[in-house]
């Protein structure tokens, strides 16, 4: 399937940008994060080994998991915090997600050859909807603990937020922006959200999106751009 | 055709350094054919995805990593025990803070995946990589039987094949340890509170002391 838009599949630079086994992201003097691609980021071609690391990963090789683990690990992890907000929750998911792939491979369950990355992220897609399920129905009032905890405390230490406090920062900051981006990203629809996570936290090209969403990849091109569209207005509103 | 790390087959793409910093190429248009202001976006979003990647939890992917490679090698998947300990009330699994006689079992089940419980032994195998990684399995002796025996000699036979069998197995397993936590020296783990089984505790790093869990 042709993306029809050269690199726009893939991203190639952009799907470097999140590095998948060190710190992605360094604080700058300004507080921009700095994302440095690691070397096997840049080093690993198209075509390489994945299909004989997942061979040996079926096995229960514990190098091939940390190998796999290592490429995709991140990028899962991005897009299924981005819901779950809570670290040890979504690392949660995560182990969970990699488990259940690791059972299916044990299982001869994966059968589509060369479209791995379509289907480790359709297994995160399906349990994140069931975590999310799980969080609302245990959903009550939140504490100010967890509060502090999810949105970072304001200098009187009550969580941001509290009237009026923090909201993350100085207006115009890089923390502003994120807390503004946050509350727009919720207030997308599903599928405008879904599509903006997957291609952005989870670094999934529209190739992969394709195949995931069974959509044709201008139609996925349309959506993100609209998508993107809707969120730029939110944000300047807010 | 997808390739690894969202890279697709035959793109021809080759990233310039420059490109890397910031998630998206600087200036002009994005792959996708983005206007500026959208760009704009799209660096937003993916700054926000960098900072929480780099607020992951510590050694997440290597346990991610160690779980997985157990559950291939097993075949055994990780939800039933955190259902499990969340219907007993034991609390979050990966966080094993629970109180009291729950406070073992809630770490086992965080951090152990139960391969057996056979005869006079309960031996549990670090499940996420939170003791010790892959060759800490953890044997709770019950009145000296398996004493000294190489815990992994011990286990391969006894994995458990089927998922109801290993819910069942968990059921009992967790019922051994919250008798063999509460009774202190009772009961049909009472001796499982045993010099070695301590020794063997202690050598694992998981926050809480032999005592405390005793």
């Amino acid at each position: 399937m042709g993306e029809g838009r050269g690199n726009a599949a893939g991203g190639g630079a952009l799907d470097r940008a999140m590095p998948a086994d060190a710190p992605a992201a360094t604080a700058r003097p300004s507080g921009e994060p700095e994302r440095v691609a690691t070397a096997r980021e840049l080093d690993a071609g198209p075509g390489d080994d994945l299909e004989a690391v997942l061979a040996a990963a079926a096995g229960g090789d514990e190098g091939a998991w940390r190998e796999l683990v290592g490429r995709f690990g991140s990028r899962v992890y991005a897009f299924v915090v981005s819901r779950v907000r809570r670290p040890d929750v979504a690392e949660e998911v995560v182990q969970s997600v990699f488990v259940t792939v690791a059972v299916k491979l044990r299982e001869g369950q994966y059968t589509e050859r060369g479209r791995f990355e379509s289907w480790l992220f359709r297994i995160a897609m399906n349990r994140l909807r069931d975590e999310c399920r799980r969080l609302k129905r245990q959903a009550r009032a939140t504490d100010p603990g967890v509060m502090v905890e999810v949105m970072g405390a304001g200098r009187d230490g009550r969580p941001r937020g509290a009237d009026g406090e923090g909201e993350g920062g100085p207006a115009g900051s890089e923390e502003s922006m994120v807390w503004k981006l946050r509350a727009a990203m919720e207030r997308l629809t599903p599928g405008d959200r879904e599509i903006i996570e997957l291609r952005h936290r989870g670094q999934v090209g529209f190739a992969a999106l394709s195949e995931m969403l069974g959509e044709p990849v201008g139609t996925l091109l349309a959506r993100h751009h609209r998508a993107l569209k809707k969120l730029r207005a939110m944000l300047e509103s807010a | 055709m997808a390739g690894v790390n969202g890279r697709e087959h035959g793109t021809g793409e080759t990233p310039k350094a420059g490109a890397v910093a910031g998630g998206v190429p600087s200036g002009g248009q994005s792959p996708e054919g983005l206007p500026a202001e959208l760009l704009e976006t799209e660096r937003l979003v993916r700054r926000a995805a960098a900072r929480d990647v780099a607020g992951m939890p510590a050694g997440m992917l290597e346990r991610v990593a160690g779980a997985a490679a157990m559950a291939a090698r097993t075949g055994l998947d990780d939800r039933g025990p955190m259902r499990l300990a969340e219907r007993r009330g034991i609390g979050r699994p990966a966080a094993g803070r629970g109180d009291g006689g729950s406070r073992w079992a809630g770490w086992a089940v965080a951090a152990c995946g139960v391969l057996a419980v056979g005869g006079s032994m309960l031996m549990l195998r670090p499940w996420a990589g939170g003791a010790g990684g892959g060759g800490g399995e953890v044997v709770v002796d019950d009145g000296g039987a398996a004493a000294g025996g190489d815990p992994g000699d011990q286990a391969g036979p006894s994995v458990i094949a089927t998922a109801d069998a290993y819910v069942e197995e968990l059921i009992a397993t967790l019922d051994v340890m919250d008798g063999l936590v509460s009774s202190s020296g009772e009961g049909s783990g009472g001796a499982g509170a045993s010099e070695e089984s301590a020794d063997i505790w202690s050598s694992l790093d998981v926050g809480v002391s032999w005592d405390e869990v005793g």
